[in-house]
């Protein structure tokens, strides 16, 4: 279920923040992963019972590390929960890697050599991870295992990061697994929260989705060189909007229930070096990233070569924590590589040069890895690469996606308002804006700024679900019954 | 792994979100906006309670998706069909779907449905791209391929010569696309290609390859054209005073064979203007009383012009019916005319220039039926943009 579906908004979210809110504190728990498992049970089914085993192998394990079995709940932890993850995820993926090295080496495969297709269960790469998180901290005497199952599944299973992050980790959110506050105030920045993240979502994201989808699924020969640069800014757009919205959507529900998450990005295409942007982008994942593989692994105090290593190892594992495929790998390794080039001296340079060419340097860099992201093969990518650069096949006189095709005022204006909105302008204006009002001493301008401010989030909702009620619109011509 | 390590750390950028600038009237403005949300969320239900956005009705066409009833153990089709039921009926989403609608069009300029309807100058409308790919069609980049060309004729000369059997003669009558006769209002960035269009191709092959004619009714639309409008602004179709002229120079060239036939002449007919109505692509937009054609026609033959029609079939295929009709002459040809949905308005122009005729809306030419009419002649009717299904006639 997404959130921005008209059965999640206005079926289950309603439903549930009734009953949460007239249920007594101490039914809170049990209610909230109740309700996260019907959550994720509408989408995946039976598959939810994944979610549990590995919820149930990671509190097992807390509880035997807890208890001094330390070497046995650790590699409970890790074995139980990465099989899973391997299994789902990557079975498939290796196996068609195995069979297609073969048949490039022409090895002899048999017909019969095939495995099925397995579903991945959504939400299994974040769920696992904060599972891994949990474990090691308490491996590392950061935290206590937590004894009640209860209130480790409702940490694992809670639908605001259940799907698509943030990565929350236990330690995090310890104290409010047992004692949070909910109030209305706390519910109504929870709402601003999640009104935003629905805006950038279903305004923005969708509006670059559209744009991108249909560039990158386009016959080569149906565009040029300006359709593929408007494709991957837009594409750029719409991953980092469809992201934080998905991220700022989950902290304001998160708030809603009285769970305060850690933000998740930080305006990365301000970054000024590809280290700066993954300081940015994903934050809960880069930051697991460090602390429980790079770091581990000996962070940058092993000497030059084996911190070069390091950094290339959490690079690939974060590539294909993206998604099983070459694609996500190549992604993940040419990221790594900037970080290799950037710490051997370009760093320091960039610290130096003129803001604008560090900027410039990092949007190129992360715009062209996105080609690698979004493309489904490599071979498309690489075409989609050469389109970039002017060195694609000859085109015919009349192009299906001529740059006017996508050029219109709606997405102009919605380029404008995600170029605006990536970068902290709007946040400044902001902060200026509350500056003005604390120099007014007098309380009515106050409550009229708030006033006007929350009718443009309810705008911005009322647009948002305008938008979603348009999705489910399908007319024709004639009656069809 | 004994001991946590030690963290290496980073010099993190500080987060612009934690500015720490005290913010005055927060609470108030928090609760405002946790109390609008909570109305908000709630809003749809009430809608569905108390039917406060009945005025919005759906013009979808569509019968929605209704309530399902959960049958143990089929509990996933149950959440799946519910989940259907819910998007096609929660409460106020006509509305929404009006107010959408008139945000793009309105506001920004755009079609609410981009693949269903094309925004172009002066109040008109054109069909988009889910009508068998018009806009590539018209642009030139979805040419006729020489083996679709190829298919064509090969169905349209077997029918021919089935129907020669028993002494019927086929002809194939193509209507234009708003496109082809008003290209002067479609957007700036769909611009006819320089190549030949689809009609022109085929055309050219059954000339050269084939022995079926087609009625080719762009130049008599041309010409008048120059004396009223012909489509319909807000429509997919041509207006009465298109049809008639269509019709017209259908049974010119028919006359050509047949020289028996009334000659056909515009002048035989009362055409009166009338306010024009919503359309069917406004309709889809749900802008249909907001956007209209800025006329339409009643257009009546003179007295002894009138055919009477003896038959109304339901037609379940395309929601038209198929009629019969008795002519003024019962000695003229009789007719068996297979139409889309542009031929529907041609029941006012055809039938009283034949002894009897049969105008069924299909996309199919029933032999079964050709021979069961004993027609003198058969007309298969198309419209342009769905050339290619005469492949499949």
């Amino acid at each position: 279920m997404l959130f921005s579906s008209a059965i999640f908004l206005f079926l289950f979210l309603p439903a549930f923040l009734i009953v949460y809110y007239l249920l007594p504190k101490r039914w809170h728990n049990a209610f909230l992963f109740g309700a996260s498992l019907v959550f994720y049970a509408k989408g995946e089914g039976i598959v939810v019972l994944v979610l549990l085993l590995s919820a149930l192998i990671n509190y097992v394990a807390g509880q035997l590390i807890e208890q001094g079995r330390r070497k046995a709940g650790l590699w409970l932890s890790l074995v139980g929960s990465l099989s899973l993850l391997f299994y789902y995820k990557y079975a498939n993926f290796l196996f068609d890697s195995v069979r297609g090295f073969a048949e490039a080496f022409m090895f002899p495969v048999s017909s019969d050599f095939t495995l099925a297709q397995i579903a991945l269960p959504i939400g299994i790469s974040f769920y696992t991870f904060q599972g891994i998180s949990y474990t090691l901290d308490i491996y590392w005497g950061r935290i206590r295992a937590n004894k009640s199952f209860l209130d480790y599944g409702t940490y694992v299973a809670m639908f605001p990061h259940q799907i698509a992050g943030p990565i929350v980790r236990y330690a995090d959110i310890a104290p409010e697994l047992t004692e949070r506050t909910t109030t209305l105030e706390k519910f109504g920045i929870g709402a601003e929260r999640f009104v935003i993240g629905l805006a950038k979502k279903v305004l923005i994201a969708n509006t670059f989705a559209n744009i991108a989808d249909t560039i990158f699924n386009a016959n080569a020969n149906s565009y040029g060189t300006a359709t593929a640069w408007i494709g991957i800014i837009a594409y750029s757009l719409q991953i980092y909007f469809d992201f934080s919205g998905y991220s700022d959507m989950a902290i304001g529900l998160g708030k809603m229930v009285g769970f305060d998450f850690k933000e998740n990005f930080n305006y990365p295409y301000i970054a000024k070096s590809i280290q700066d942007f993954w300081r940015r982008w994903h934050i809960s994942l880069s930051s697991w990233f460090r602390d429980y593989v790079y770091i581990p692994l000996g962070g940058n105090r092993v000497g030059n070569v084996r911190t070069y290593v390091n950094l290339l190892i959490v690079f690939l594992v974060t590539g294909l924590w993206h998604g099983a495929s070459w694609n996500f790998i190549i992604w993940g390794l040419y990221h790594g590589a900037f970080l290799l080039i950037e710490r051997a001296g370009l760093g320091k340079w960039l610290a130096k040069v003129w803001a604008p060419i560090a900027h410039l340097y990092t949007l190129l860099a992360v715009l062209i890895g996105w080609v690698f992201f979004r493309a489904l093969t490599l071979t498309e990518a690489i075409d989609f690469l050469k389109k970039m650069v002017g060195a694609g096949p000859e085109l015919p006189d009349t192009l299906a996606y001529p740059p006017a095709f996508f050029l219109n005022a709606e997405v102009l204006v919605t380029f404008i308002i995600g170029i605006i909105f990536a970068t902290p302008v709007y946040h400044k204006f902001q902060q200026n804006w509350f500056r003005l009002q604390t120099r007014s001493l007098r309380p009515t301008p106050h409550y009229l700024f708030d006033s006007v401010y929350v009718l443009g989030l309810v705008c911005l909702f009322v647009m948002s679900v305008m938008y979603l009620a348009a999705d489910t619109y399908n007319p024709f011509i004639y009656f069809r019954f | 792994m004994t001991a946590y390590p030690k963290n290496d750390r980073l010099d993190a950028p500080r987060p612009v979100f934690t500015a720490g600038v005290r913010r005055p009237s927060l609470r108030f403005r928090a609760m405002l906006a946790g109390c609008c949300f909570a109305v908000l969320l709630l809003m749809p239900a009430l809608d569905q309670w108390l039917h406060l956005s009945v005025r919005f009705q759906s013009t979808e066409k569509r019968a929605l998706a209704a309530r399902p009833e959960l049958h143990f153990p089929h509990v996933k089709t149950f959440v799946r069909d519910y989940e259907q039921y819910f998007n096609e009926n929660f409460g106020w989403r006509n509305a929404l779907f009006y107010a959408y609608s008139r945000w793009k069009l309105n506001i920004l300029g755009q079609s609410p449905l981009p693949e269903k309807v094309v925004i172009g100058k002066n109040g008109w409308f054109y069909p988009g791209n889910y009508f068998a790919g018009i806009v590539d069609q018209h642009r030139g980049i979805s040419p006729l391929q020489p083996q679709e060309l190829r298919a064509i004729n090969n169905r349209l000369t077997y029918y021919q010569k089935q129907l020669a059997r028993q002494g019927t003669k086929l002809y194939v009558m193509v209507v234009p696309d708003s496109y082809t006769m008003y290209p002067e209002y479609l957007p700036d960035d769909i611009r006819r290609a320089d190549s030949l269009s689809n009609l022109d191709r085929l055309s050219t092959y059954l000339k050269k390859k084939s022995a079926v004619p087609l009625i080719d009714i762009r130049p008599a639309l041309g010409v008048a054209k120059k004396e009223r409008p012909i489509y319909c602004q807000t429509d997919t179709h041509w207006n009465d005073f298109g049809s008639l002229i269509g019709s017209l120079a259908m049974v010119d060239r028919l006359r050509l064979d047949f020289p028996q036939l009334t000659d056909p002449c515009p002048t035989d007919y009362r055409i009166s203007p009338k306010p024009g109505v919503g359309g069917d692509l406004t309709t889809m937009m749900a802008l249909h009383s907001a956007y209209r054609d800025s006329i339409s026609y009643a257009i009546t033959p003179t007295a002894g012009l009138v055919a009477r029609q003896t038959m109304n079939i339901p037609n379940p295929e395309m929601n038209l019916p198929s009629s019969r009709f008795v002519g003024p002459s019962p000695a003229m040809p009789r007719l068996l005319f297979i139409g889309d949905s542009f031929s529907y308005s041609m029941n006012q122009f055809v039938p009283q220039y034949f002894g009897e005729s049969f105008l069924v809306r299909s996309n199919r030419l029933n032999m079964a039926l050709a021979r069961a009419e004993h027609a003198d002649i058969v007309v298969v009717e198309i419209v342009e943009r769905n050339l290619r299904k005469l492949a499949d006639l």
